[in-house]
């Protein structure tokens, strides 16, 4: 599984220049200050800074890129956590107990959570990326709409997970995001619901719709509250609290080892990464713990599960990246033009012919992990000050910087709009006790649910059952979703059969 | 029927979403009743319609339910938010505010809308200490437009900056 050969000259790759050290500090920085505003996400940084990296050499190049993608995986938690606003899809289900655990006046725990989190599953997903990258990419490049269509099913599960108390509500919710996602041109080429607005063609933009749900949601029922946090002692950055928060990381292993296996393993799927990863994660945590009624309120296994799978998704990316020279997302395809400019191409045979350099790439993530740890508690120092703003001046703050992000991410004034109406649906809809994020959710999926639903069709000759049996993949994924699914039931039943037993 | 029972927001929030829905499902089977175009659709329609429906007569029914028999879920729902009337009132000001931002911006320029914006909903959300206000509006736009200007690769309209 490791070429020792390749490994001993990664080993000499990392001691020949010290600029591939340099450059991680500001790397990391860079990512995090990028992913906590909301709308300009680490992606966005990695683009603006791409040209920068012409003036490199290959390897420091992308370590820099690399650690932005890794510090921007962190910094999404930061804006979510604090203000309940997901600056990114990949920060979506960190907000679900971040945000009520900062509420508590448990910021500084959440976050050192998240930030815990965030370096077990990077360097987990890494090691994994050390020890399986070529037979990984080959596992992925069987993947078709079948298997993609349960994984976004999976996701979908996440909808009734988020469902609230009233079932009719929660399915309004979902069901009404899952239309909303399916605006525009689908796959067939079929064009609904734009009213012949052009920038609705490509669908409604994900995360202004996302920004103005959770913006106007969270901000506005703030109104006629002093402050984020009422008791006036939490107000302030706390690093023994953020340390306890580390702890707790490490008294679950579990759920951070689960949640960064699901980001590892969904996030090297191209096209779906940790959008859906941290959800999938958040889902699977909540129906698996005894105390699952907890999750949604300020329980930090549910911080855990989000920031493990969407930092490890990081991990998962770069083997697609790597095997097969295709990118995950917008994170690897910055990093495959860093490549192209450097006159590099990956793929299989960059994978055969230079694996030190891949082992180089790999080790040198490990130390972004690790640094992410001590510049990351140097930034919640001065974020975690946040919560001494009174919310007077927070929320009119807060909503110009998201629709500047709403405006960063389409370039024109689709963007605001889009998050302005929407900003109006997450507030009435907050205000009636519908879930805001089971229609966030379905927003996010209900367009790749539909691709691959007509895609599945299309190639099984209208659903035939033959077409499932003969992939065996399909059939392990929905054996997957189906267990996941019955997994409380069964658990409540042998639970049950034990006490039993016992009496 | 007792209309103040009746929750005009709720009602409005069902209407549109039943109306969007609607609407949403009509423009789909005009442009092509093919399985490809209302695989997902239809289904999910039919379950907004279904489930709209069932709240909708459940908001009757409050409406009509004596006071004193109301399911306490529900006045516990009412009672959940610490917001008075007058916080909500703000709320919706400021959501307006919003509004008037994000469409009149290209004619004002990003920076004086923005200025505006934060001057108008400070004095709205805590009417006093005007001067601090507008000296926290104008630094605010100045650090945060010309540090967007600088990252952003879009052209933003401003008047000033």
């Amino acid at each position: 599984m490791l070429d020792t050969t390749a490994f001993s000259g990664a080993l000499a790759l990392l001691g020949s220049d010290i600029n591939i050290w340099l450059v991680i500090i500001p790397g990391l920085m860079i990512g995090l200050v990028a992913g906590s505003i909301a709308g300009v996400s680490n992606t966005m940084a990695m683009a603006i800074c791409l040209p920068l990296t012409l003036y490199m050499d290959f390897l420091p190049a992308i370590m820099f890129l690399t650690a932005i993608f890794t510090g921007g995986g962190f910094g999404g938690a930061v804006t979510s956590i604090l203000m309940g606003i997901p600056g990114t899809t990949s920060s979506v289900a960190t907000t679900f107990d971040g945000y009520p655990m900062a509420r508590k006046g448990l910021h500084n725990e959440a976050l050192g959570v998240a930030l815990m989190a965030s370096v077990v599953g990077v360097l987990i997903g890494y090691v994994i990326l050390l020890l399986v990258v070529a037979p990984l990419g080959a596992w992925v490049i069987r993947l078709g709409p079948a298997e993609m269509l349960l994984i976004a099913l999976w996701g979908m599960s996440m909808i009734a997970a988020l469902g609230g108390n009233s079932l009719a509500r929660g399915l309004i919710a979902g069901a009404f995001g899952l239309l909303l996602g399916t605006v525009g041109m689908n796959t067939a080429g079929h064009i609904r619901g734009t009213a012949d607005i052009p920038f609705l063609l490509d669908g409604i933009p994900l995360i202004p719709a996302m920004m103005g749900m959770f913006a106007a949601s969270q901000l506005f029922t703030l109104i006629g509250s002093g402050y984020l946090i009422k008791d006036k002692t939490a107000r302030r950055a706390d690093y023994g609290k953020v340390l306890s928060g580390f702890f707790q990381v490490l008294r679950y292993p579990v759920f951070q080892l689960r949640g960064t296996l699901i980001g590892v393993f969904v996030g090297a799927i191209p096209g779906v990464g940790s959008s859906v990863g941290n959800l999938i994660a958040y889902a699977q945590a909540k129906r698996t713990d005894r105390d699952s009624e907890s999750y949604g309120k300020g329980n930090p296994k549910g911080v855990m599960a989000a920031e493990s799978a969407n930092s490890s998704s990081e991990g998962g990316s770069m083997v697609t990246m790597l095997a097969l020279g295709l990118p995950g997302g917008g994170g690897t395809a910055m990093l495959l033009a860093a490549f192209a400019m450097h006159n590099v191409t990956g793929g299989p045979s960059f994978i055969d012919q230079n694996m030190d350099i891949v082992y180089t790439i790999i080790l040198g993530n490990f130390a972004q992990a690790v640094l992410l740890l001590f510049v990351g508690l140097g930034f919640l120092a001065i974020a975690g000050n946040i919560v001494k703003v009174p919310i007077t001046w927070l929320i009119p703050s807060v909503m110009v910087l998201a629709l500047i992000g709403a405006f960063a991410v389409t370039g024109d004034q689709a963007g605001p709009i889009t998050l302005f109406f929407f900003a109006g649906l997450g507030w009435l809809m907050k205000r009636y006790d519908y879930p805001v994020a089971a229609c966030v959710v379905g927003l996010l999926l209900g367009r790749m649910v539909e691709s691959e639903l007509i895609r599945t069709w299309q190639i099984s000759g209208g659903g035939e059952l033959e077409f499932f049996l003969n992939r065996p993949v399909a059939l392990v994924f929905a054996a997957l979703l189906v267990l996941s699914l019955l997994q409380p039931a069964i658990t409540n039943y042998l639970r049950a059969r034990r006490a039993r037993q016992q009496d | 029927m007792r209309l103040d029972q009746i929750r005009p927001g709720h009602v409005f929030l069902l209407v549109l979403i039943l109306g969007a829905t609607l609407w949403y499902l009509l423009d789909t089977l005009d442009t092509s009743r093919r399985l490809t175009n209302t695989i997902l659709v239809v289904p999910l329609a039919i379950l907004v319609f279904a489930a709209g429906a069932f709240e909708l007569i459940r908001e009757i029914l409050r409406a009509r339910a004596d006071p004193t028999t109301l399911e306490q879920r529900d006045v516990d729902e009412d009672q959940d938010s610490d917001q008075t009337p007058v916080d909500m009132l703000r709320g919706v000001v400021l959501l307006g505010f919003t509004g008037l931002l994000v469409f009149f911006y290209p004619r004002l320029g990003f920076d004086l809308a923005v200025f505006l914006f934060i001057f108008a909903s400070l004095v709205m959300l805590e009417p006093r200490g005007y001067l601090a206000k507008a000296a926290f509006a104008a630094i605010f736009t100045l650090i945060v437009l010309g540090g967007a200007r600088i990252i952003l690769p879009y052209p933003m309209p401003t008047l000033i900056l």
